[in-house]
């Protein structure tokens, strides 16, 4: 896992990205750029970890190209050291909040599909709790104000990360059972039970996330 | 229907209208997935409509939306 939270200089975001990657940078509306710029350093840099890790060998960022479609699990190509990992055996999740992110990178056959999600504070109304949480999640966790909306509004988004639909899934179609200190100890998925392997992430500035490693790819377990 | 469209944006994404147009892609308004999440829920509101979520993946602009919205009330 990496996080990225350093502004970079423009000479610095021509230097760390690609050629295609500073073309759709510059396309970027300008809100949007520090979080996206955030969100491929911290996937560049945690690409460049595993092929030291795996290989022995130094990447630069600007030699790891980050590739997602909208609303696509997004990937990898290496533009150096090409070889030294296959995209297709790794699951790469990113997330990124007011210009901070953190990405992480699991090899399949190892951890399974892995999806992360951080949330910067804010404040949410009682209304986008009722409409993201099931009524039972609702009663448990917001009624008896056990939980902070962010840290289970997290849970649910790294899991739909790491099913590779994102929101594309209403967050409600997940279950999630979470212990008194907060620990994610149950997923169900459309009333079925789902293996998975989770933890509470947080860093400075960023008090809310979730990483969630899926065993099994969701359709083995016929959902 | 354009219009309810780009006000209800506005007002649930605290935008100003004139910046709304119907090819403004959804992803430069809303700031993160918790903004998507809120919009979605808001047009569900005020248009008593049921979203399929897997059909978001073909809706990337305010054109889309109004389309979509105008073939779910058909329906």
């Amino acid at each position: 896992m990496y996080f990225w939270n350093q502004p970079l200089s423009p000479q610095e975001v021509h230097q760390n990205l690609s050629q295609d990657e500073y073309a759709t940078y510059e396309d970027l509306v300008e809100q949007k750029r520090a979080d996206w710029l955030a969100g491929r350093m911290a996937a560049k840099r945690v690409i460049g970890d595993e092929v030291y890790r795996r290989a022995g060998r130094i990447v630069s960022c600007c030699d790891v190209e980050i590739v997602s479609g909208q609303k696509e699990r997004p990937t990898f190509r290496l533009l150096a050291s090409s070889g030294t990992l296959i995209p297709e055996d790794y699951s790469l999740t990113l997330s990124h909040t007011g210009g901070q992110a953190v990405a992480a990178l699991s090899l399949i056959s190892d951890s399974g599909f892995v999806g992360i999600d951080i949330e910067r504070e804010r404040a949410c109304s009682r209304d986008f709790s009722r409409d993201f949480l099931t009524e039972r999640e609702f009663r448990s966790y917001i009624e008896t104000e056990r939980l902070s909306p962010l840290s289970l509004w997290c849970y649910k988004e790294a899991f739909l990360k790491a099913i590779g639909t994102g929101l594309r899934v209403h967050p409600r179609t997940i279950e999630l059972t979470v212990s008194d200190e907060g620990e994610l100890v149950r997923i169900e998925k459309d009333g079925l039970e789902v293996s998975f392997r989770a933890e509470k992430i947080a860093f400075p500035g960023v008090p809310f996330g979730a990483i969630v490693y899926l065993s099994i790819p969701l359709k083995s377990h016929n959902l | 229907m354009e219009e309810k469209v780009r006000e209800l944006i506005a007002r649930t994404l605290k935008k100003e209208p004139g910046d709304i147009l119907l090819t403004t892609n959804i992803d430069d308004l809303a700031e993160d997935s918790i903004a998507l999440f809120t919009l979605i829920s808001a047009f569900e509101k005020e248009f008593a409509v049921e979203t399929e979520y897997k059909e978001l993946i073909n809706i990337e602009t305010v054109g889309d939306i109004v389309l979509y919205l105008e073939n779910i009330l058909k329906r």
